[in-house]
């Protein structure tokens, strides 16, 4: 039931009018639930609009800050309004509603005065719920008095805001600032304490009315005005009041927790504990907190559950390392990546003992001595580069940085470890020693896919090499050993090793690899031509019996890592007749085109028909050189050193250990027996000769031959860079014209590097070298000049 | 379906039955429904201020705009923008001045903005362009300065003169 | 806090102003010659110029018996101010037929009007009348108009005129806010019946709340502050509404028809008027932003004063540079009687019509104002050029309505030289703003690096052909009463009513040459309002 209204008051009259609206707000205020009368709605709101636009309703008070316009109302006694009859009709300039406003202000503080009271008969949760249920009530009430009151907003309110008025603010704003100035500013201490009461509870386990916090929390927000625009809202109350002590509670709760749970349990438990504390911290900021917490709830707790004991953590990290405990690796990875700096320590460690591991891997290697296998070598170099790309994978999230470090570590346990002591290019030569050892017929792995792998895995190790130049002489080397005996496993993993080699280094890496494998191609097809080609010259069957079956490559001069052979020689006359043939072919072909026969890469079969014993004669696969001193057998059986040498013309360096090859196959016999080749020994044909097999190979490498190879090889690298710096040189020089000595140092390094590592005095060398012969001159200062 | 009607009585108790979307055009009407429980209409609101011609010509205005969007606030921006008056709203206005006036103070009573708007600027458009003492006739004012006084007030508002 | 230094230089410069008009300057003519003037705060981008026509500035505010044009235009402000239906300068049929002066008086008061407009010819026919009749003529004249300034004794015996000498010779008068506040309970009145006994006659708004007459002012004054302010003589309510309600005020500062939202403080569009599009459309500055909270500019205590004296272009009129000078012409053989040796008085006008879009009206022309001046609008100038340029660069379907009267030939020929360009006051720099990007407006020597005067004013128009661009340098200034006439009856007048030169060239835009021309008679433009300009 509705309480009974008094009669609607006499417009001009502020107490009458005052009595009228307070004894409506009140029923609002305290009996909201009996619901409003609308007769009553209509009559507040009435009221209010008829004395703001009274014409009789002046108070001097008023005209007077008005005049005056220095505010000096809000202190102003309070000096009982007396309706001022007596003023002419008419109503006046300024606008009414100064006297409803300040009463209204003052029935509120009575009213939040008697809710204060009150509250202080409740603590803990009683509290937050009186204070919840109060709020509430007083809210809604709020929103209905603002209505009732909104001809006071529209023009009184808004026109004392508009003057830059302070400390005025539309009604119901105005019940906020109450609320805060009245109430809130006496119990936040008391409710805050209840609440953070209440969550410690949480953190311990158990459980509680969530909802109250939340509302709580919701009434701290509303309570934050914009003091320059009341219509929005600011935080700046909730940071205060409820965030402040909210993390500083948090801060001192979880101080202590960590610090008793590290004291009784290890490293690898803490981290599992701040793990899930974390996240819980995090799960209550959407529960019941808002938003706005959120960052700095977080850095709280990682500053005390994280930073405060990051040394503790990370003096488990080697021991973890070592362990190799990747789960809790990543568990400290997770939390001290969230804290600023906190991975750094970690990542030098890190690289530290990835380094350590390849350098023992290598050394356990190197203790084998010098006969290890390349394989072994570059197996230790991936083992380990697997294993740690897979930790950082897993455990470290892929990070760039310690991808980085991993790199850092591999690349340097990769160039310098104990079996490159003596310089770096030892590595790029097993490298390319164990590629050749996969392409090479023969070799283990079959499969193609599982090759294709390892020359993935290749790749890896290829990149962290800092001499890439070494590695591709090496590799084509004895790439052109693979295409000229025909001794590749496929020509697929040939080109698929070549594309990966061009995408690592671009095109002119690889430029000479491909045009081997061109040549080879071409090869092919002249061979082809030749065969058609030679029926129509040879004269008679007498001329066509002196042609051996044979086959030629033509390999460019410029693209092949071959040299003209080291020694003279006499090739057999039965080849000669061949030999020759072709050469008609060819320069018939290409004219001033010429062809240099590279005997130490030629080989042949010959049948051994002197030997009985088997059904089937024994054939030999032989060089060239071996086949010119077998076939001088032929005309007789036994031959002086001195025979051979005249016949062949082979330097002794050549004939020696080829002789020693026939020799220990028992081919030749030597007088005096058991000695080595040399002048004044006697050879003969061992008519007794015996194999397991039809088929005999006796072309082998010799391994002196092998030895000095490599140390060419060594040499060329030497030559070949001073090439490549001064074709940089020049070509820089050559863009810029003018350049400083220092930066034209710089821009060298930086183009050469991704070949191999430059040294500044050989740079500098160059540079001296290129002046000399008038390439470039030095100006005045610093400055280097092209010269066209 | 029945539209949604409250009834509205005059101050010289005459009961006009008004959709409530018409109604609602009116601020304070509308914050009303919103605070209180629906049976609170059955009986008719009683519009203290206004009497029946008045409010007649009020809701009459409200039914023209009853599907107008909601005035955007107290903001002034928007009367700012359109100084000019659509066509019905100012045959609308072509009543006498006690009329006119009428509807302004009910306007602001009932916290119809456009319309209050609309009044004013009708005001406005019959003050401009006149001179004071044609202003004065036009709405039987008195001139209540003395000469000197009148001299005074305008030497020093002479700049805003606009010359 | 930049702003603040801003405008504490803008105060600075508004006190030296104010202390130089004070301080009798004896030097006669142009003082180009007197160091440290603060003439020499030219902004930046200015070549190191005076010209004369501002250096001249001084002769005209100050010169006591000249009878500049300036000056001779005030009093007519003040002749017209007790007929406000007549405000208008150049009403549309303002060529009435009068009747001819005949008493010595008469002809002098004419000749001042005429010279007012520009008419030196007639002016001068004028002059020599009245001297013929009475050599005294001048003495009556300054008797009539300006008793108050040196004589305490009014001249009651001109009633015609109804300027308001009369009231200061009573005793002493309550200070205006006094007055005002006096005014604050003052209810609206219901005027007298006409026939006494009569009923007094309805009067319905005198019911209305403050907050709604309020409103009702708000109103007026977004339409037209001039009627705003012909409000404040209605009755007393009305006049402490119009000095009290300052919210009215600072939305006027802010509002787009009157205020300042319409300053441009860079341009808003080609010479042509084309708008000028940029991909990152920049906050254009204006000095009171609606959408965040501004301050009154310090050295103004309210909004009605922002609004009166900050510096402000009119859209509502237009701005005329009446110049006139005398050229002697072959000296007869018979005779060296004055009269009868012939002198050529030359009289032309520049014009220019200013628009919130950023557009200029720029005119020279010999057609006198009250022949052209109400037919300056962007219709007619774009009609006009239409008929003898074919290629216009302007779309005349822009323009709107187009033209309501017909035009006649004599301001069709004026307008056919008419020449579009564009304006922009100097933009108040804060030393946080970048520096601006390489301004090509004027030649860029090494000029005094002083603070920009937010007075400033450049309009740039088409020149001679498509490769000129003439820029005009111009200043705002007020045209106030002189100190040494302090008339009583006109103290506080419009402010920023007037333009005076800084400076005037032509810019090649192929070779980036800068020529400057003289102005060796050129007078400084003066506001005059134009009726129906700028209200709609």
């Amino acid at each position: 039931m509705a309480p009974l209204m008094p009669q609607a008051p006499h417009k001009d009259d502020l107490n009458e009018t005052w009595m009228f609206l307070e004894n409506g707000i009140n029923n609002v205020m305290v009996k909201l639930e009996e619901g409003v009368d609308m007769k009553n709605y209509m009559a507040l709101y009435t009221a209010v609009h008829n004395f703001c636009t009274s014409h009789k309703a002046v108070s001097g008070h008023a005209l007077q800050s008005q005049r005056g316009g220095s505010s000096k109302s809000p202190s102003a006694p309070d000096a009982p309004h007396k309706t001022t009859q007596n003023q002419l009709t008419g109503n006046p300039a300024h606008l009414l509603g100064e006297e409803l406003y300040k009463k209204l202000g003052e029935y509120l503080s009575r009213h939040l005065e008697w809710v204060y009271n009150e509250s202080t008969g409740h603590t803990e949760e009683a509290l937050l719920s009186f204070y919840i249920r109060e709020w509430q009530r007083y809210t809604t009430a709020a929103k209905y008095i603002n209505h009732l009151f909104r001809y006071l907003n529209r023009h009184w309110v808004k026109r004392e805001i508009d003057e830059g008025k302070k400390n005025v603010y539309d009604v119901y704003t105005q019940h906020l600032v109450k609320w805060k100035e009245d109430f809130f500013l006496k119990v936040h201490e008391k409710v805050m304490g209840a609440v953070l009461k209440l969550v410690e509870k949480q953190r311990n386990g158990e459980t509680i009315e969530q909802s109250q916090i939340k509302s709580i929390v919701d009434s701290f927000v509303s309570l934050g005005l914009d003091e320059t625009d009341p219509t929005k809202s600011t935080l700046e109350i909730y940071r205060y009041y409820f965030q402040r002590p909210f993390l500083d509670a948090t801060r001192v709760y979880y101080e202590d927790e960590s610090r008793q749970f590290v004291a009784d349990n290890s490293v690898v438990e803490y981290m599992k504990k701040a793990e899930i504390r974390l996240e819980e911290e995090k799960a209550r900021v959407g529960l019941y907190l808002n938003n706005d917490i959120s960052k700095d709830l977080t850095n709280t707790c990682l500053d005390v559950l994280v930073t405060a004991h990051s040394e503790l953590l990370r003096d488990e990290f080697q021991p973890l390392l070592d362990n190799e405990r990747q789960d809790d690796l990543a568990r400290m990875y997770r939390l001290l990546s969230r804290i600023k700096e906190g991975l750094d320590p970690l990542r030098t460690k890190f690289e530290a003992h990835v380094r350590k591991a390849g350098l023992s891997a290598v050394e356990k290697v190197a203790a084998e001595g010098d006969s290890f296998e390349p394989k072994m070598y570059v197996d230790a170099l991936l083992s380990v580069h697997t294993r740690y790309h897979s930790l950082v994978k897993e455990a470290f999230n892929g990070e760039s940085e310690f991808v980085r470090s991993l790199d850092n570590a591999c690349r340097e346990f990769v160039n310098r470890n104990k079996i490159c002591k003596s310089g770096s290019t030892k590595t790029p030569e097993l490298l390319a020693k164990y590629t050749d050892s996969l392409l090479k017929k023969g070799s283990k792995a079959a499969e193609e896919s599982e090759l294709e792998e390892m020359l993935v895995q290749i790749m890896t190790a290829f990149k962290y090499i800092e001499d890439k130049d070494v590695f591709q002489k090496f590799y084509s080397k004895m790439l052109a050993k693979r295409l000229v005996h025909v001794s590749s496993v496929s020509d697929d993993a040939e080109t698929s090793m070549i594309s990966k080699l061009k995408e690592a280094c671009g095109f002119e890496y690889t430029n000479k690899l491909q045009r081997m494998f061109q040549d080879i191609q071409i090869s092919k097809d002249l061979n082809k031509n030749y065969e058609a080609w030679l029926p129509t010259t040879l004269l008679d069957e007498e001329e066509r019996k002196k042609i051996v079956d044979s086959h030629f490559q033509i390999l460019g001069t410029g693209f092949w890592p071959l040299s003209a052979p080291s020694t003279s020689f006499l090739a057999p006359p039965e080849i000669v007749k061949t030999s020759e043939k072709f050469e008609q072919f060819y320069y018939g072909k290409h004219s001033g085109r010429k062809l240099t026969w590279l005997w130490q890469l030629c080989k042949g079969e010959i049948k051994a028909n002197y030997i009985k014993s088997t059904k089937v004669p024994y054939t030999f696969q032989v060089s060239t050189y071996q086949m010119g001193i077998l076939l001088l057998f032929n005309e007789s059986d036994t031959l002086t050193y001195s025979d051979l040498q005249k016949a062949t013309s082979l330097s002794p360096e050549i004939l020696d250990p080829n002789l020693s090859i026939l020799l220990k196959a028992k081919v030749l016999t030597i007088s005096p027996e058991g000695t080595k080749p040399k002048p004044g020994s006697t050879f003969s044909l061992n008519y007794n000769f015996k194999n397991k097999k039809i088929k005999v190979n006796l072309n082998i490498q010799i391994k002196s031959e092998q030895k000095v190879e490599t140390d060419d090889t060594h040499k060329t690298i030497e030559e070949d860079r001073k090439l490549l710096l001064q074709s940089a040189i020049v070509r820089i020089m050559k863009s810029r014209k003018k350049m400083k000595h220092v930066q034209l140092v710089q821009e060298v390094i930086h183009q050469v590097k991704s070949r191999f590592p430059p040294q500044v005095p050989d740079i500098k060398k160059n540079i001296e070298a290129l002046m000399e012969k008038d390439y470039i001159e030095r100006l005045d200062g610093d400055e280097i000049a092209y010269i066209a | 379906m029945a539209e949604k009607t409250l009834i509205m009585e005059s101050n010289d108790g005459k009961k006009i039955e008004v959709p409530i979307d018409v109604a609602s055009r009116s601020i304070l009407i509308k914050n009303m429904i919103d605070d209180l429980p629906e049976g609170a209409f059955e009986e008719a609101i009683p519009i203290s201020n206004v009497s029946e011609n008045v409010l007649t010509k009020v809701i009459e205005w409200c039914t023209h705009h009853r599907s107008d969007p909601p005035s955007s606030g107290d903001d002034d921006d928007t009367r700012r923008k359109t100084t000019d008056i659509d066509e019905w709203d100012q045959k609308f206005m072509q009543v006498d001045q006690e009329m006119l006036f009428e509807i302004i103070l009910a306007a602001n009573y009932l916290d119809i903005k456009p319309l209050l708007d609309i009044g004013c600027k009708t005001v406005a458009n019959m003050i401009k362009g006149k001179s004071p003492e044609e202003i004065r006739k036009t709405f039987n004012i008195q001139n209540d300065f003395t000469p000197e006084e009148e001299d005074q007030i305008r030497r020093e508002n002479e700049w805003a003169e606009d010359r | 806090m930049a702003d603040n230094a801003e405008l504490e230089s803008f105060r600075r410069q508004w006190r030296e102003e104010v202390s130089r008009k004070t301080k009798p300057n004896n030097a006669p003519g142009p003082s180009r010659s007197t160091p440290g003037r603060p003439t020499a705060a030219q902004p930046r981008h200015f070549p190191p110029t005076r010209h004369e026509a501002f250096a001249r500035k001084e002769e005209d505010e100050e010169g006591p018996a000249a009878y500049s044009q300036n000056d001779i235009a005030q009093r007519l402000d003040r002749l017209s101010l007790a007929k406000p239906e007549e405000e208008d300068a150049f009403h549309l049929h303002s060529r009435k037929p009068r009747a001819e002066p005949t008493s010595a008086l008469e002809h002098f008061e004419r000749a001042v009007e005429r010279e007012a407009e520009g008419n030196l010819g007639d002016s001068l026919q004028h002059y020599r009348k009245a001297y013929r009749l009475d050599a005294a003529v001048d003495k009556e004249y300054r008797n009539k108009h300006f008793a108050g300034a040196w004589k305490k004794t009014p001249q009651p015996a001109v009633p015609s005129e109804p300027t308001k000498v009369a009231s200061t010779e009573q005793g002493p008068v309550v200070p205006t806010p006094e007055l005002i506040d006096s005014f604050a309970s003052a209810p609206i009145l219901s005027a007298d019946p006409i026939f006494e006994g009569d009923p007094r006659p309805p009067c319905p708004i005198a019911h209305v709340p403050s907050e709604v007459i309020v409103e009702i002012l708000g109103h007026v004054a977004l339409a037209d502050p001039a009627a705003f302010a012909r409000m404040a003589l209605v009755c007393k309510r009305f006049a402490y509404h119009f000095a009290r309600e300052q919210h009215i005020w600072k939305r006027l500062c802010q509002s787009a028809k009157f205020g300042f939202e319409s300053m441009h403080y860079s341009f808003a569009c080609d010479i042509h008027g084309n708008p000028e599009y940029t991909l990152e459309p920049q906050r254009r500055y204006t000095p009171f932003p609606t959408d965040i909270p501004v301050q009154l500019p310090s050295p103004l205590s309210s909004w009605s004063e922002v609004f009166h004296t900050y510096p402000r272009i009119r859209f509502t009129g237009i701005y005329i540079s009446t110049v006139n000078y005398t050229r002697a012409g072959a000296a007869s053989a018979y005779s060296n009687i004055s009269w009868n040796s012939p002198i050529h008085i030359v009289t032309y006008y520049r014009y220019i019509r200013f628009y919130p879009d950023g557009t200029v009206i720029y005119i020279l022309s010999t057609v006198e104002p009250v022949d052209v001046v109400p037919h300056i609008n962007k219709a007619n100038v774009t009609a006009a050029r239409a008929t003898t340029r074919k290629q216009n660069p302007r779309n005349a379907a822009d323009m709107g309505s187009g033209t309501q009267e017909p035009v006649p030939p004599i301001a069709m020929e004026a307008l056919k030289r008419a020449q579009w360009g564009r304006w922009r006051l100097s933009k108040p720099v804060s030393p946080t703003d970048p520096p601006e990007e390489a301004d090509n407006s004027f030649p860029n020597k090494d000029g005094p690096t002083a603070t920009p005067d937010p007075r400033d004013l450049v309009v740039e128009t088409e020149g001679v052909g498509a490769k000129y661009v003439y820029v005009l340098h111009l200043a705002l200034r007020s045209s106030t009463a002189r100190p040494t006439n302090a008339n009583p009856s006109h103290p506080n007048p419009s402010r920023n009513t007037k333009l005076v030169w800084k400076g005037y060239w032509s810019y090649d835009k192929l070779t980036d040459d800068w020529a400057e021309f003289g102005l060796k008679n050129d007078r400084a433009f003066v506001f005059r309002r134009v009726r129906g300009w700028g209200l709609n």
